[in-house]
């Protein structure tokens, strides 16, 4: 009789350890749950902060001065601005070298430069 | 043995030590029915509450063996106890068109300190007075010396004024979270964006038409405004105000077909940072508030609703050689023409005495049902409160129709005019103005108050006052721009007209062949100078403003210009037919 009142008393006390245990763990775990949560508002109200600062750079004025300064940048004028199918068709040589040197290269052809997309003259006139 | 059967043969029974129980047994335990039968309900009871506890007891520890030993995989997400922070919602911001932050709330440090723990206040408030500048070391040691146990040392500090104070160490000096709403773009938006007020609610402007959605916090709100056309439409009113030596000006470029309300600009405006400083003319939004007699540009609406009514056609014309009498009354035109001009030619060098002509014909009956259709007898509605209610003569007599089909006796808000233009320009269809970005495709509400055709031919009148007539400074090379000047003398306090104050305007819309956005300018009591000869009119102050402005934006909102043939190709499609070939001079 006394070895099973030892057997189970062996039990209860290992029952009563493991639920301290994971009590233990859960309430650390709760705890670094607290913590990246906090974490994540701070980053959250500094991408805030840093989203209001960009705005704020991001002042027409200041562009403005920015680029006329630092790249000599100016309104564009409705010249400069033209449609593809503007554009005068390709003289025939166009992307020939010059005659004098002609002899010396091997013709162009357009599979020498294979990333080009080439249209012939009447498809840009369409 | 304890309980036998009454009726059972008697048996010879003994007791454990082997003595003879004799006759009598007396060992045996007789139970009568009533003990009996209570004893046997405990025993049944006590094994059914033994079963029943058995049974939880192993349901628990079966669980707990679940629990423990197989996971909990299926366990739903643990739900998150809100904190303090959580249960307000941050006001929500605000954005312009293409997402740039017109109005946000950011977390902001106060300083503050707790007197009972300062040791010595006159240190502290020196070490803080250096490390905040607008600190005055004096105030805040008299503040540190009070029995108190919560003073204030400096509400909204910057991050760097934060850092600082947290180096100093002082016991006692602590760091309250607060909330303060920014304003990146200040001055530029300030009048349609609004403020709050200390507890962050909305006093002005969208912040407080759509405070309901701000507070929330949800989702952004984002506006029509596209804050570029705003910055350039400002730049260049500021430019004009300043050259002509204005007292304000405004501005609107609207898209015609949607309502989208793209920029909305007046002068002089205020910082949102500083709003105690300032004047209540800069808190007036010209553009939306303020009414105004627009003079000729109501020129266009006459002739259209002529047009429309079928009273006059393109091809009719006045003799506007002879000034107009009612009552001691003469209405004359600016420049006078001799002999009959055409309808278009009336429009394009702007003659008053046609456009009488013109509105007498239709009648007032029709003019004003085209007032009323275009909206012009009530304060256009939007989103925002401030708009202003326009000024109607009451009652209307015949003299207001004459007087009102060339802009004068009769004051609306810029936002009313450039809705009616919207329609005159866009094909005939009232659009509703809105401060909200629609989605691009999305169905609009709109009103039909003119036929297509009138529109079109609406499109070439406005065409040939830049092209040819008094609004030539706003054309804008392959751009196709149309519109009306106009310049109206301002009312006088005294009755009658101010003469030497006037409101120098110009309506256009671009490009004129299918015209997409509105676009209007006006100073107010431009004077004068040397390089425009003395002239302060719509044609010399504001066409030139709107010339600019379309070149700039243009490329922006993705129109290409008109160049070379494509330009005289659309320019003979905005002719009518009856028109092609005829070549107007001009004057």
């Amino acid at each position: 009789m006394r070895w099973s009142y030892l057997f189970w008393l062996v039990v209860l006390a290992g029952a009563a350890a493991t639920l301290f245990e994971i009590k233990h763990e859960v309430q650390a775990l709760e705890e670094q749950l607290l913590q990246a949560e906090r974490r994540i508002r701070n980053e959250r109200e500094t991408i805030e902060v840093l989203r209001a600062e960009w705005s704020f750079l991001n002042r027409p004025a200041r562009i403005e001065r920015l680029a006329r300064e630092h790249l000599g940048l100016v309104p564009v004028s409705p010249d400069q601005i033209v449609s593809v199918d503007r554009l005068p068709p390709r003289p025939e040589d166009f992307d020939r070298v010059p005659v004098a040197l002609d002899s010396l290269l091997p013709p162009a052809k357009p599979q020498q430069f294979p990333g080009l997309a080439v249209t012939t003259v009447s498809e840009a006139q369409r | 043995m304890i309980g036998h059967n009454r009726n059972s043969a008697r048996v010879q029974r003994v007791t454990p030590c082997g003595r003879d129980l004799g006759a009598h047994q007396g060992w045996v335990v007789e139970l009568d029915g009533q003990a009996k039968t209570a004893l046997e309900v405990g025993r049944t009871r006590l094994l059914v509450t033994g079963f029943v506890f058995a049974l939880a007891f192993l349901g628990v520890a079966g669980r707990l063996v679940d629990l423990s030993l197989f996971g909990a995989a299926a366990e739903p997400a643990r739900a998150a106890a809100p904190s303090a922070d959580e249960l307000r919602p941050t006001r929500a911001a605000i954005l312009d068109r293409n997402g740039e932050i017109l109005a946000t709330t950011l977390p902001v440090a106060s300083v503050y300190a707790n007197p009972h723990e300062i040791r010595d206040p006159a240190l502290a408030a020196r070490r803080l007075a250096e490390a905040l500048p607008e600190v005055d070391a004096g105030q805040v040691a008299e503040r540190l010396a009070e029995d108190r146990s919560f003073v204030w040392i400096k509400r909204h500090v910057s991050p760097r004024e934060m850092a600082a104070v947290n180096r100093l160490g002082i016991p006692g000096v602590r760091f309250q979270r607060e909330e303060k709403r920014v304003y990146p773009h200040g001055a530029l938006v300030s009048q349609v964006v609004g403020l709050t007020d200390i507890d962050g609610h909305g006093i002005a402007g969208v912040e407080s038409a759509e405070d309901g959605l701000l507070a929330d916090g949800r989702t952004p709100v984002e506006l029509s405004l596209d804050l570029r056309i705003q910055y350039i439409l400002a730049e260049e009113l500021a430019a004009a105000m300043e050259t002509f030596s204005g007292i304000g000006a405004a501005g609107l470029v609207v898209d015609a077909h949607s309502g989208e309300i793209l920029s909305m600009v007046s002068l002089p405006s205020f910082d949102p940072s500083d709003p105690g400083a300032a004047s209540p003319d800069a808190r007036f939004n010209r553009a939306s508030l303020g009414v105004y007699e627009m003079g000729s540009v109501f020129k266009l609406l006459t002739a259209a609703m002529a047009l429309d009514a079928g009273t006059v056609r393109l091809t009719d014309g006045y003799d506007v050689t002879h000034p107009i009498r009612v009552g001691r009354f003469r209405i004359t035109d600016y420049h006078p023409i001799k002999g009959t001009i055409s309808v278009p030619e009336i429009i394009m060098h702007s003659s008053n005495i046609g456009t009488v002509h013109m509105a007498m014909e239709a009648g007032t009956e029709r003019l004003l049902a085209f007032y009323d259709a275009l909206g012009l007898t009530r304060a256009a509605r939007y989103e925002l409160p401030e708009s202003g209610q326009p000024l109607l003569p009451s009652p209307w007599r015949e003299v207001n129709t004459m007087t009102a089909s060339y802009g004068h006796g009769i004051a609306v808000s810029p936002l009313q005019l450039v809705r009616a233009i919207s329609a005159v320009a866009n094909g005939g269809e009232l659009p509703p103005l809105t401060l909200l970005r629609r989605e691009p495709g999305e169905e609009v509400a709109t009103t039909r108050v003119l036929t297509e055709e009138t529109s079109r031919q609406m499109r070439w009148l406005m065409r040939l006052v830049v092209e040819k007539g008094t609004g030539s400074k706003a054309d804008a090379p392959g751009y196709l721009v149309g519109g009306k000047t106009g310049t109206a003398d301002k009312l006088s306090g005294s009755g009658g007209y101010a003469r030497d104050k006037r409101i120098a305007s110009f309506v256009g819309a671009f490009p004129m062949d299918d015209p997409q956005y509105v676009i209007f300018a006006m100073v107010d009591e431009p004077k004068g100078i040397k390089a425009t000869y003395g002239y302060a009119t719509g044609g010399w102050v504001s066409a030139p403003v709107v010339g600019r402005v379309v070149e700039r934006i243009a490329p922006l909102l993705g129109i290409a210009p008109r160049r070379g043939d494509d330009e005289q190709e659309t320019e003979r499609r905005i002719v009518p037919v009856s028109f092609r070939g005829i070549e107007f001079a001009a004057r």
